[in-house]
């Protein structure tokens, strides 16, 4: 068992709508991210990952629950010890575009992130870009060039430039390749995967397309409103993935090698709103297998296989 | 039905984005356009609706439906083409609706810029559409404002309003992008289900391989502006012809493909 670098311990989140009700976008979240290793987390739109990630890099406080970094605990960090501590975690956005002011040079934007933990002189700052660029693969001249001149591939090339500016120890990548290309995904993927084995860097892979998040992760925790339900090596998804919600993820994916004559599975209904969940088990409204208990009670991650656990009434006990 | 001769099309710039392009979709066909941005997809069908973008028109070939040019068209022609027997759904039904007004006054007008029709008979028309789309509370939905429908009901009153007038041949652009994978696998059924019912043609634009090959009886792979491939699912999956296909085909994840770790 490797090491554990990140956790999360019952990360809860809340928030108020403009009505005064409470919104609850993340709750309960226990979440494990092992030394070198990458954590893939999938979900629909508003199942909550994005709220974990604000959490994880700490943009924003859990009303409950503890982050722990190298076994400390960082939750209750405030000020300068906070803004210190940013330099272990950085981020890969999902908008390469948007992710950068358009008026500063590649060169200045990818090293601006130093400047806020050590002095450089110009020359030290020159040759970091060189050297940041060379290892994501852009050419050295690229750093006098501005954002909007270069195509989205070379700007999310940038992105991880910049998150790894710093040297962090965490890479949280925020959907970092939903808005590129299949041709140029696969390159980004290349790349991180190899900086990942180079630095022995640890991820967190955030990303609606389960195929793609399993061939990447060492460990896919699958989300629904909010909460964890299935967490399990990545190279096993495709066959023993178990909750009824994972399933029915795994059977709606247009993949090249699905089988084409099978009828398509499709979930019934929505997504139930965040502000009024159900009682008992989230996915029990829309679960084909939903029982008498699932109503009433909300069932716990329980452990099924090694590295697999499963938050549903049908197994376990 | 549509048959596209040779059609070349190029924006204010002067580079072409669809180069002597030439399809034809019969009865009850599913054709899939596929390939990444740029490759002149969405402009293959814009170029039917008159909805190309910055100056962008069909600089050489033509574009006929069911025999008649549709470049030599009057306007007044065109319009009760577009809507009626050609229509088209859009990657984000959401940007297409006017956001202060309901959805039932934005289907009525619509059904009444087609039909003389009484306004409740319109309204009652586009409340059963809406009901077959799968949306229960229709009545509800009918009184909302698009901002407080998620995005795959408001991706079904698209597909709802496009299916009024049971189109001949339907124009999707990028349909399901925008959506979850449990809401697109939703979508696409409801499409599928389109055919079985009415025997509509549907001219598909996708970048997601996967589904091309699901919905459509023929494949076109598209980069640059031209066609590099076509053929059935078994021949673009098993067969590619290209070297682009077989590089569009590897670069696509998949469940028991390529493992990166």
């Amino acid at each position: 068992m490797s090491e554990v670098i990140l956790e999360g311990r019952g990360l809860t989140r809340r928030y108020t709508t403009d009505r005064g009700q409470t919104l609850t976008a993340c709750r309960e979240v226990d979440i494990c991210l092992q030394y070198g290793r990458t954590l893939g987390i999938v979900g629909e739109s508003g199942c909550g990952k994005s709220t974990l990630l604000r959490m994880m890099t700490q943009l924003e406080p859990p009303n409950e629950g503890r982050l722990i970094f190298r076994g400390q605990d960082i939750t209750a960090l405030k000020g300068e010890a906070l803004r210190k501590n940013r330099c272990h975690i950085q981020m890969v956005f999902q908008d390469p575009t948007s992710a950068f002011f358009g008026r500063m040079k590649a060169g200045e934007a990818i090293t601006e992130p130093l400047g806020n933990f050590q002095k450089l002189s110009a020359k030290q700052i020159r040759e970091k870009q060189a050297e940041l660029l060379r290892l994501v693969r852009l050419p050295e001249d690229f750093a006098h060039r501005y954002p909007h001149s270069m195509s989205g591939g070379q700007r999310q090339r940038l992105g991880i430039a910049r998150a790894l500016a710093v040297d962090p120890a965490v890479l949280v990548c925020d959907e970092a390749t939903s808005a590129l290309d299949v041709s140029v995904q696969e390159k980004i993927i290349t790349l991180l995967v190899e900086i990942q084995r180079q630095r022995q860097l640890s991820m967190i892979f955030v990303c609606h397309d389960l195929a793609l998040v399993q061939s990447l992760s060492h460990q896919v925790m699958v989300m629904y409103l909010g909460g964890a339900v299935e967490s399990l090596p990545g190279n096993e998804v495709w066959d023993k993935a178990s909750h009824p919600y994972s399933k029915a993820l795994l059977s709606s994916i247009f993949a090249i090698d699905m089988d084409f004559d099978k009828p398509l599975p499709t979930l019934k209904g929505e997504v139930p709103s965040p502000v009024n969940l159900p009682q008992g088990c989230a996915f029990h409204t829309r679960c084909p297998q939903c029982r008498e208990r699932c109503r009433n009670e909300r069932p716990a991650m329980r452990e099924i296989g090694p590295n697999h656990r499963v938050a549903c009434h049908l197994f376990g006990q | 039905m549509l048959c596209y001769e040779n059609v070349s099309v190029a924006y204010g710039n002067g580079v072409p984005a669809l180069l002597d392009f030439s399809l034809e979709v019969t009865r009850g066909e599913i054709v899939a356009l596929v390939g990444e941005s740029g490759s002149g997809k969405t402009t293959a069908i814009r170029a039917v609706m008159g909805l190309l973008p910055g100056g962008g028109r069909v600089v050489r070939g033509d574009i006929r439906f069911e025999g008649r040019s549709i470049l030599g068209m009057s306007m007044g022609e065109w319009r009760a083409l577009r809507g009626g027997p050609i229509s088209m759904i859009f990657q984000d039904s959401g940007s297409m609706l006017n956001p202060i007004r309901t959805i039932g006054s934005q289907f009525v007008e619509y059904i009444r810029a087609h039909e003389s029709k009484p306004q409740k008979e319109a309204w009652e028309r586009g409340r059963v559409m809406l009901e077959r789309m799968g949306l229960p509370h229709s009545q509800t939905i009918m009184k909302s404002y698009p901002f407080q429908l998620s995005g795959g009901m408001r991706q079904r009153v698209g597909i709802a309003m496009s299916m009024v007038f049971q189109p001949r041949i339907l124009l999707a652009d990028e349909p399901t992008s925008a959506l979850d994978v449990t809401t697109q696998s939703q979508i696409v059924s409801q499409m599928m289900a389109l055919r079985e019912e009415y025997n509509t043609s549907i001219v598909l634009v996708t970048h997601n391989l996967g589904m091309a090959a699901y919905m459509a009886d023929r494949i076109f792979v598209m980069t640059q502006g031209r066609i590099v491939d076509a053929g059935d699912r078994e021949q673009i999956l098993k067969h590619p012809d290209t070297a682009y296909t077989c590089e569009l085909l590897g670069a696509v994840p998949a469940m028991k493909g390529k493992r990166y770790v």
